[in-house]
């Protein structure tokens, strides 16, 4: 009996008695919505930094008859599959740039980068530190995908899989964040992620445990002791901290979901192990390999349904590990040399389209993962202003999928000064939330942007 | 906290390293991080680092600091809540449980507080807490079959409670409360019933390892107010994360016991007897490595060998002049002491036909050549070029901030030039518009630092051309300004300067308190200095003066 596979049903009947139902509910619920047309839908952030070579980059000709720039040449098989923005600008950026005076910001990397994925204030830690260089300051609100993942990762074992390669272990703000101040920092070891994202899942051939139902018993009590001593802290930490503690307890309540049932989950293929070079490897071609890695979790993680929002950070703000021998941050100033800059943007492009191939590649429903998902690659800045200063309009967005139809793929759009806090708003309504209206600083949101909802 | 930045800089520059000197790599990197975070192999400003260009020096004088008062009700900065970080998980488990297997070392790395371990800033991420669950249980179930006996010498059903109790004082770092301990008895009696004593023990560590009082540095402090006095178990837990990065051994939970951690004098005894365990030395090493950023010589030092020779002579150094030596400045900047193996041999041409090749063997290094940290392979590795290396006397041992560029400024590249020297080429910085504004401050600073290939090897010759490794220091220190000649004189002068005393113990103060400095800190601050200098500059004094001092025994309850 001990290599038998237990289906769902013999699952049923061996935690019903215990009271165990509960936990199934997610899963039953997933299974629900796969019996409804409706598709789960899901979101990759892909972030990298210093912004994309726009000579280089823009497309030429109409919304939906378009030639793109070289460095997109890796995402031609995928066209029909994207959507490129002209004209959207890191708005809150520049609604604090007026605030000034309130609310301090200087055109360097570590005050900027809080609003990329939240639209929203960094707060100047005032502690005398060189804003050029500091990494106290922080971002005032929740980002995009720490939002989302709290809506539509509910039932899912983790809400945001936060996952980073090329990042050369200096020390830079982080670009996620559950709230102000609280940011999250891209997890850079694809080796440890991949066993902390899928431990205890049993994929489909794996063998169950004869004492399962007693483990799980007991790590169900074990887990709600832990909560009742984070609830008793969570009274008692100062106001300062309070964030942590309810993160901690957030974030173990929704494991606690998982982990106490047996997560089988039909269609969900997990490796023994997964065999990659260890964080803090330089050259490109391992770092390639970590990203390939980080995108097989992603891909795994959402095809065993453990997650439905990521983020995948390249490097960090300012710059990568790549580079293949160029100084990255120096050309993205200077726009020299071409070939330089052509080279890394075609990697960050091969590695975007890299992750369109590997989601199309896992069947789901008549399709695959990849109709139900939308990507959206959020490069860190443009480069578009006298000098090549690192400006924030005109930032050159990308997104590619039809999240099950909602996007009005294979377009080449042009906006006049649009806010990322609209792009942001118009992947909530395609991913469902069309209650959402409003994101990160408020008074700059104006709805969804025109033309790519279906 | 400032901090540094792409390594891309670093990559690009171990591949091409006859372009170097060329303003396309340094100037490129000033301007993106207004001048000190970018260059390569440098390091972030210290903590507290708040001097402006026009005021150079970070470091009041006894003279220009404000009467901060002491005595009375002490004023200190607020620290927020800290989770451990790997190395302090690890060591409190080797310590508790008798497991040396550093689980944590498969945890998300640790956050920075400068160039130091320290997760204060944010929440625990999604997968960590899946990674706590994981690794207390496969500790407790180690523990329970391995060390058992250990764990739990009597192991009838009636002394569970004795048992959870000795457990829960060590990995909570305080006594556990009457609730905690019925808590954590009816995990014991769920287990047990089931399967044993072992598996009921299994189970209370499962829920030990993964209790936020386990994984948080959470302090309460005494009494209501602003500021408020640590109580005996919170005292001891700084002490033993301070100086031996673990939870506290039995000796000082005993003195928290008795109510004999309660003044400076009887903290500063615990922790002289401390630093006499091996821990602090491993603790203080550690620092060393973090401060110098030895862990990028695994990228910037091709042959593995080469760079694992570089942290062990660093280490073994570091044991040396701040245990054998006197543990001063002095020894630090000035020492020839040197502990090499067959690799580093090679490296200071030190030829020992009869020495084994792996096992270190003392040495004292060319007095021409070589004298303390600033002078040896460890640093000079990790810092390749003459604005690093001067960019970390800069920021690292006088906390100064250098001058942003102006950001309005066009990069040009410059075209590397091999028929000039090396310092030569980086003097043309000094009067390019878009470098000058950083240049100017650390080429005068790095200088000294000519004597040195960029892997550290000593030269005599830049290629064909003398070297002047003349420069001049303007610290706004009158003690050690003005012209110095080469690392050495640098060294020794940087060694007697009451500037670097400061920004040491300011460091130091970050590293002990997990946290930066605060205003509210003068009065801590003035006293740290004072003790420091009167002893010498004695490191191990420092780290007993920062024990002693209010901020280390009171704590802010709100910002």
């Amino acid at each position: 009996m001990k290599h038998r596979l237990l289906n769902r049903r013999q699952l049923l009947a061996t935690f019903g008695a215990a009271g165990a139902l509960s936990p199934f509910v997610p899963l039953l619920q997933h299974e629900a919505d796969a019996a409804d047309a409706e598709p789960t839908r899901r979101v990759i952030f892909f972030f990298t930094p210093l912004g994309l070579y726009e000579p280089k980059f823009w497309p030429t000709g109409t919304e939906t008859n378009f030639q793109m720039g070289q460095i997109l040449d890796p995402l031609a098989p995928h066209q029909k599959d994207l959507m490129i923005l002209k004209g959207v600008d890191l708005s809150s950026y520049f609604a604090q740039v007026a605030d000034n005076a309130k609310f301090h910001i200087t055109n360097d990397h570590p005050p900027v980068i809080g609003h990329i994925l939240t639209a929203d204030y960094t707060i100047d830690p005032k502690d005398g530190s060189n804003p050029a260089t500091s990494n106290a300051w922080e971002a005032s609100n929740v980002s995009i995908d720490q939002f989302l993942g709290k809506k539509l990762g509910q039932g899912t074992r983790y809400q945001d899989l936060v996952l980073g390669a090329g990042d050369n272990g200096f020390y830079l703000p982080k670009i996620s964040y559950t709230g102000a101040k609280q940011g999250v920092k891209a997890d850079g070891d694809a080796n440890g992620a991949f066993a902390r994202i899928f431990i205890g899942v049993q994929g489909t051939g794996s063998q169950v445990d004869p004492q399962l139902a007693q483990r799980l018993a007991e790590r169900k009590s074990v887990l709600d002791y832990v909560q009742g001593d984070l609830n008793g802290l969570l009274a008692t930490v100062a106001t300062e901290d309070k964030q942590k503690i309810r993160d901690h307890l957030e974030r173990l309540r929704a494991m606690e979901q998982r982990v106490t049932s047996a997560p089988q989950v039909a269609a969900c293929v997990v490796p023994k192990t997964n065999d990659n070079p260890k964080p803090g490897a330089h050259d490109p071609t391992s770092v390639q390999q970590l990203i390939s890695a980080q995108i097989e979790n992603l891909a795994l993680s959402f095809s065993c349904d453990l997650a439905r929002v990521g983020f995948l950070q390249i490097g960090h703000g300012a710059g990568s590990d790549i580079a293949f021998g160029f100084d990255e941050h120096d050309m993205s100033h200077s726009g020299n040399p071409v070939e330089g800059l052509v080279k890394i943007h075609t990697f960050y492009a091969q590695q975007f389209a890299h992750l369109i191939e590997r989601l199309k590649a896992v069947p789901e429903g008549p399709g695959t993962l990849f109709d139900n998902t939308v990507l959206v690659w959020v490069p860190e800045m443009a480069n578009n202003g006298p000098g090549r200063a690192h400006n924030r309009n005109n930032v050159p967005f990308l997104l590619a999928g039809s999240c099950g139809g909602r996007l009005n793929t294979g377009r080449f759009l042009s906006y006049d000064k649009a806010s990322h806090t609209d792009l942001y708003i118009t992947v909530c309504h395609a991913l469902g939330l069309t209650d959402v209206n409003d994101f990160g600083h408020p008074g700059i949101a104006k709805g969804p942007l025109a033309g790519l909802l279906t | 906290m400032a901090n540094q930045y792409p390594r891309s800089t670093t990559a690009a520059l171990a591949r091409a390293p006859r372009q170097r000197a060329s303003c396309q790599v340094a100037v490129g990197i000033l301007l993106l991080s207004g001048c000190t975070a970018e260059i390569e192999g440098s390091l972030p400003n210290g903590p507290d680092a708040v001097a402006t260009p026009s005021s150079p020096s970070a470091v009041p004088s006894a003279a220009e600091t404000p009467n901060a008062n002491c005595s009375a009700t002490p004023d200190v900065g607020f620290a927020p809540l800290a989770r451990l970080t790997r190395t302090e998980y690890d060591n409190v488990v080797r310590d508790v449980l008798g497991d040396d297997s550093a689980p944590a070392q498969s945890f998300v790395g640790d956050d920075k507080l400068g160039l130091f371990d320290a997760n204060i800033a944010s929440s625990v991420q999604d997968t960590m807490v899946s990674a706590y669950m994981t690794s207390a249980e496969a500790l407790a179930a180690t523990a329970v079959k391995a060390r058992l006996t250990a764990l739990a010498p009597c192991q009838e059903l009636g002394c569970s409670r004795a048992v959870l109790e000795s457990l829960g004082k060590r990995l909570y770092r305080r006594p556990l409360t009457d609730i905690e301990a019925a808590g954590l008895s009816r995990l014991f009696d769920l287990g047990s019933s089931a399967s044993g004593f072992a598996h009921g023990l299994e189970l209370v560590l499962q829920a030990m390892l993964q209790s936020p009082y386990f994984l948080y540095h959470v302090e309460a402090g005494t009494g209501a107010g602003p500021v408020q006095q640590l109580g005996a178990y919170e005292q001891a837990a700084r002490l033993s994360f301070f100086l031996w990065e673990s939870s506290p051994d039995e000796a000082l939970l005993n003195a928290a016991d008795s109510k004999q951690l309660g003044t400076p004098e009887t903290i500063a005894a615990q922790a002289r007897r401390m630093l006499a365990d091996p821990r602090s030395a491993e603790m203080t090493r550690r620092f060393y490595r973090q401060w110098l950023r030895v862990a990028q010589l695994d990228h910037l030092v091709t042959d593995p060998a080469m760079a694992d020779s570089m942290v062990n002579e660093l280490d073994a150094f570091i044991d040396q002049v701040t245990w054998k030596e006197g543990g001063t400045l002095d020894a630090l900047f000035n020492s020839r002491s040197a502990f090499l193996d067959d690799n580093a041999r090679r490296f200071y041409g030190i030829s020992d036909p009869g020495a084994p090749a792996t096992a270190a063997q003392p040495y004292q290094l060319d007095a021409a050549q070589r004298s303390g940290l600033l002078t040896r392979a460890p640093f000079l590795a990790a810092n390749l070029t003459v604005p690093a290396r001067g960019k970390f006397v800069l920021n690292q041992l006088l906390c100064q901030v250098v001058p942003d560029p102006d950001p309005a400024l066009m990069v040009q590249a410059l075209t590397p030039d091999p028929n000039a020297s090396e310092r030569s080429q980086w003097q043309a910085h000094e009067v390019s518009p878009a470098c000058k504004g950083c240049h100017a401050a650390l080429d005068p600073v790095g200088f000294g630092f000519l004597h040195y290939d960029r892997a550290g090897k000593y030269r005599s010759l830049d290629r064909t051309f003398a070297i002047d490794a003349t420069g001049i220091l303007n610290a706004g220190q009158p003690d050690i300004d003005g012209a110095y000649d080469g690392a050495i004189d640098l060294s020794r002068r940087l060694a007697k300067s009451e500037a670097v005393r400061g920004c040491m113990s300011d460091i130091w103060f970050t590293v002990a308190l997990d946290r930066m400095t605060r205003e509210q800190d003068a009065c801590s601050k003035e006293q740290i200095r004072e003790a420091f200098a009167k002893a010498n500059g004695s490191i191990p004094e420092l780290l007993v003066a920062i024990a002693g001092s209010p901020a280390f025994s009171h704590r802010r309850a709100a910002p």
